[in-house]
């Protein structure tokens, strides 16, 4: 059983470890909403009307369509090609040179069957990349991911002492209990506690799959370090190769190389996903766990020699796996209408814990003695010294 | 120990649920969606049977 004491200072640490991260958290909950249901919005305001030139011809050389792609681009160099899993299109991301912002890359979708452009899903998509940007990092680049990473952390302390707190009152509660008679104070105590502690374990691995994607470039950058050192060492100093070997030829000793596994997307030389001096061929597994785990197959963009399979090390797969399980969007529509309701519960987790905070403030803090008898836990019952305030989640 | 008997039970239904709709396909998914649901279900129980 806790000490007093040792209650008020889980009760600080919950109070102030919520408070300080609870205006992000609303921010994510509410970003988040919408972002679980991308795909469905998109393909509302966006009818698939697009059908491929020759459904049942034989696809372009992937030379031949990156020379369309970059017709009309003819200062930019290309940086990424991805494919779409579900129709043939090959979209291609190109830029003045590799390394440029996010911002100023150009994003083109092609018809892989005939290289005629496919049309953009423009309509909604601002609102809904306004509403990633804000919920990945605020706009901020890198310093805003990992400021939020550290709001997810505080989060996680928040829950965690929560989680403590929860014991002593609810000792002589039966679980699940709202006292819906009783004040308004103890009636929005029990919700908060029950739709607490009902969630958490969800919350948790939302928050900390969270908080590791904050840490992308990072760990996309000590896979570099540590991964292609070799590679990168080798060819130190040089610049991206002036003329580039054929990309076909590269994607097919790739997948030769990997074989059954699933073309996602190929990295040119210079970006952050290659080394200066390869094409890095991301392969994806097909069972449904090793789909969320790429493997690049690195192949040298002189000469076009397979230079081998660098496989992920465990953080990256780590956060290859954070990916779905913070957005909940790995398991059909059943699953997202599940993620969307939990997070309905946390904003009122959140929304309660403001309230019982403001609450008892306003109240200018009466001793734990009231809440404890209140709430049942009698052994708390020693006031004035042992105040504690259970304060916002 | 009674305190935490639900609270471990629903936390313990929400990790199958959300690893096996990681790991599984079809049928599994069905399982984990239902297992992810549990802490929902525990909420609408509790307003039902325990509201006072």
């Amino acid at each position: 059983m806790l000490s007093p004491r040792t209650i008020r200072a889980w009760s600080w640490v919950h109070t102030w470890s919520s408070l300080v991260c609870t205006l992000f958290l609303f921010m994510l909950c509410v970003t988040g909403l919408p972002l679980i249901f991308h795909d469905e919005i998109d393909g509302a305001l966006n009818p698939d009307t697009w059908q491929p030139a020759r459904p049942d011809g034989a696809m372009l050389d992937l030379d031949v369509l990156l020379e369309r792609a970059l017709a009309g681009r003819p200062d930019e160099v290309p940086l990424y090609m991805s494919f779409d899993e579900d129709r043939p299109v090959v979209n291609v991301t190109s830029g003045a040179r590799p390394g440029v912002p996010e911002s100023a890359m150009h994003f083109a979708s092609w018809d892989w069957t005939s290289g005629a452009p496919v049309p953009p899903a423009e309509r909604g998509e601002a609102v809904m990349h306004f509403l990633l940007q804000l919920h990945t990092d605020l706009f901020l680049g890198l310093p805003g991911m990992l400021f939020l990473g550290a709001m997810g952390l505080l989060f996680t302390l928040a829950v965690v002492s929560g989680v403590v707190l929860y014991a002593p009152f609810m000792r002589k509660l039966r679980f699940g209990t709202v006292r819906a008679s009783r004040s308004s104070r103890l009636r929005w105590l029990d919700y908060h506690n029950l739709l607490g502690i009902v969630t958490l374990a969800w919350v948790l691995v939302v928050g900390l799959t969270g908080v590791i994607n904050t840490l992308a470039d990072p760990i996309i950058d000590l896979w570099k370090r540590e991964q292609l050192a070799d590679l990168v060492a080798a060819h130190a100093g040089e610049s991206r190769p002036a003329r580039l070997s054929s990309l076909q030829a590269a994607v097919d000793a790739a997948q030769a190389a990997a074989p059954g596994m699933t073309l996602q997307f190929v990295a040119f030389p210079g970006v952050a996903f290659s080394t200066a001096h390869h094409y890095a061929v991301f392969l994806h597994g097909e069972t449904p766990l090793t789909e969320h785990l790429t493997t690049p197959v690195l192949v040298d963009a002189a000469d076009g020699t397979v230079v081998g399979q660098r496989a992920m090390p465990w953080y990256v797969k780590a956060l290859s796996l954070s990916k779905p399980l913070h957005f909940g969007d790995y398991g059909g529509i059943a699953l997202k209408v599940l993620w969307s309701l939990l997070t309905a519960i946390t904003l009122v987790v959140l929304g309660s814990g403001l309230y019982l905070w403001v609450v008892r403030r306003a109240a200018a803090a009466p001793p734990l003695a009231a809440a404890a008898r209140e709430g049942g836990v009698g052994a708390l019952a020693r006031p004035p010294e042992h105040t504690v305030r259970h304060g916002a989640r | 120990m009674s305190t935490w008997r639900a609270p471990i039970g629903i936390a313990l239904a929400s990790v199958v649920g959300l690893v096996g709709a990681l790991l599984g396909d079809g049928a599994v998914d069905a399982l984990a969606a239902a297992a992810l649901a549990v802490p929902i279900g525990a909420v609408l129980w509790a307003m039902r049977a325990r509201r006072g």
